[in-house]
């Protein structure tokens, strides 16, 4: 009888046991649920208060822009046209409303965790980039022919990026 | 209709647009005339641009549905100044059941086909004191 007892004490000790692991565990379980949400919480920033970043981003012409590796892949120049409505003058475009171009140029070096430089050059007239060549580490030129139809010109213009 | 053009890409305005944005200027042009008087027709309107030219990326030139025009009966508006013809063919314009800019010499409207509603005080754009833009939705 005294046997059965304690078997059964056993029985009971050993199932509340298991109670408190199963409980532990699922503590566990979500805390880690909720570990992972939190590292991964989505957010919707709202930019619309930085007019400078506005601007550009909502001129930009993506299928005109351009990427072109220098010194070996050691240094890339991104080129990113856009209507620089703001600097057009008007009396460029009689009897019609074009808008002249500048450009964004954003430099990185190779590698993760970059450094990059930014730099914006304009305003054109109807531009195509003839040309981007390397100088001196980190320094390069651009090459950009603009004007009306027929008065075409192809300026030099050196680009020397600091922060990379 | 003359498609006399210097933009600076030197390409011809004489360019494929939308049907209805050609079907928005032959509604604009016969109303208009409605309105004017025998010696006042419009005859002749220049196309200055249609998809030649350089224009924003969201530009409605780009994607075919607008025009510029910058001369009535052989007469540029840079130099004419605001005529009856002007203002006639601008309200016409408005009339147009697909209008959807409407920008000159005599206002700048635009009509939201998103909320069915116009903006008669279009801010942020270009005088328009020598052409009449005109695009279609």
């Amino acid at each position: 009888m005294i046997r059965k007892e304690l078997v059964l004490t056993k029985i009971i000790y050993i199932s509340q046991h298991v109670k408190i692991m199963r409980t532990i565990i699922l503590i566990l379980f979500y805390q880690l649920i909720l570990f992972n949400c939190q590292s991964q919480k989505i957010e919707i920033i709202d930019h619309s208060s930085e007019d400078r970043l506005n601007y550009y981003l909502a001129n930009i012409y993506l299928d005109r822009s351009s990427q072109h590796s220098l010194y070996n892949d050691g240094l890339n120049a991104t080129i990113l046209p856009f209507a620089d409505t703001k600097r057009t003058k008007i009396e460029s475009f009689k009897d019609g409303h074009e808008v002249m171009v500048s450009y964004l140029i954003s430099i990185t070096a190779d590698g993760e965790y970059i450094n990059s430089s930014l730099f914006e050059i304009g305003p054109f007239i109807n531009p195509k980039i003839i040309s981007v060549t390397p100088l001196k580490y980190p320094n390069f030129n651009l090459e950009v022919q603009d004007g009306k139809f027929d008065k075409r010109q192809t300026v030099k213009y050196e680009i020397k990026p600091k922060k990379l | 209709m003359p498609f006399k053009t210097y933009t600076s890409d030197g390409k011809s305005s004489n360019q494929k647009i939308s049907q209805h944005t050609i079907n928005g200027l032959k509604f604009a042009l016969e109303e208009a005339n409605q309105n004017l008087s025998n010696s006042e027709k419009i005859t002749s309107i220049n196309i200055y641009a249609t998809t030649n030219g350089n224009h924003g990326p969201d530009s409605n030139h780009s994607r075919g549905t607008a025009v510029d025009i910058n001369s009535i009966n052989g007469d540029r508006m840079a130099l004419s100044g605001l005529t009856n013809q002007i203002k006639e063919l601008q309200k016409a314009m408005d009339k147009y059941e697909k209008v959807r800019e409407n920008y000159g010499p005599f206002f700048k409207h635009k009509y939201s086909k998103e909320t069915n509603t116009w903006d008669y005080d279009k801010k942020g754009i270009s005088p328009h004191k020598d052409h009449i833009h005109f695009s279609t939705r």
